[in-house]
């Protein structure tokens, strides 16, 4: 079992799982975030390439209300 | 017509989205004040609180969005954030803003000079938050901003233009857009900004925090429109002594 961390909650994989499916499968539209993955921002055009491993740590960002 | 980089806005009244009471108010008031560049800024998701859907109205509006760094304690951080802002909504352009005094928000001079250079270098549209310090402004240009945008006066504290006479000299001085921001309360402090030849504002605050959120922004975007126009048309000089706008022969005595 692969086991992830986003924004530090734990999250078992059963399979290789996109980072794209990882956001999806949280409910949350693909064009509202970023990703950042080991502390590195994740250019979009590689959320669907890149799987996740054993122990990545995952942010995702949204945004807010700001001036 | 106001272009920054290779874009032309027919507002110069820029709004930010902070502190309305709901989000149906910031849309209906950000439609209101004609505002073509609306700011946003950025979050770690929190999985126990409700995700609030911002951008989808604003991307329905037709706005153009203008992410800041707002969090960012350092150069570093903030071009982290730009790089986040880029990859969530797409766009190159991003209000530098490094401010981590809590108290005063005051702009971290040092890190934003910093932090332009490598997101100018990186080919970010960069748009500094600065206090109105003219030489600061001349070496973000130097560097490659798009535009500058010093302080009228601490952010959210509607005290208006305190930094006037500097905010002159950087008009005076720029090449690139002077945008106006943060501290402006009141649509006569907007007005006068433009009076002074100010390329833009930026408002959030005072609109979002009036009892009616719809109608102050139609105020804002009164009072810009009217400076910019007594700008255009050219204000008289001011001078110490009374200079007559009668005859002032004594008819009555002739």
């Amino acid at each position: 079992m692969i086991l992830i961390h986003i924004n530090n909650v734990p999250q078992p994989l059963t399979e290789p799982t996109s980072l794209a499916a990882v956001v999806l499968a949280q409910d949350i539209a693909l064009d509202s975030v970023a990703i950042v993955l080991n502390a590195e921002v994740v250019p979009r055009n590689r959320w669907q390439s890149i799987l996740c491993q054993h122990e990545d740590k995952l942010e995702l960002f949204s945004a807010v209300a700001g001036g | 017509m106001l272009k920054i980089a290779d874009v032309e806005f027919e507002s110069r009244l820029f709004t930010g989205t902070g502190k309305f009471s709901n989000s149906q108010v910031m849309l209906e008031a950000i439609t209101a004040s004609k505002s073509q560049l609306v700011t946003v800024a950025m979050k770690r998701i929190d999985f126990k609180m409700e995700l609030d859907d911002l951008l989808t109205p604003l991307r329905q509006a037709g706005v153009r969005l203008l992410p800041n760094t707002s969090g960012a304690r350092n150069a570093k951080e903030a071009v982290f954030a730009a790089e986040l802002a880029r990859e969530m909504l797409g766009t190159h352009w991003i209000k530098l803003e490094i401010h981590p005094d809590p108290k005063y928000l005051m702009p971290d001079a040092i890190e934003t000079l910093a932090a332009a250079k490598i997101l100018c270098d990186k080919g970010f549209i960069v748009m500094p938050y600065v206090h109105a310090d003219p030489v600061l402004c001349r070496r973000l240009e130097e560097v490659g901003c798009a535009a500058v945008m010093p302080l009228a006066s601490p952010i959210g504290s509607n005290q208006g233009l305190v930094t006037e006479s500097f905010l002159k000299i950087i008009i005076e001085q720029a090449r690139v857009p002077v945008v106006i921001d943060a501290g402006i309360g009141a649509p006569s402090q907007a007005a006068r900004a433009m009076e002074l030849g100010a390329d833009a504002v930026l408002v959030n605050t005072a609109i979002a925090s009036s009892a009616s959120p719809i109608v102050m922004a139609e105020c804002f975007k009164e009072a810009v429109q009217c400076g910019r126009r007594a700008f255009e048309a050219g204000l008289g000089r001011v001078q110490t002594g009374a200079v007559h706008t009668s005859p002032l022969t004594g008819f009555l005595n002739q």
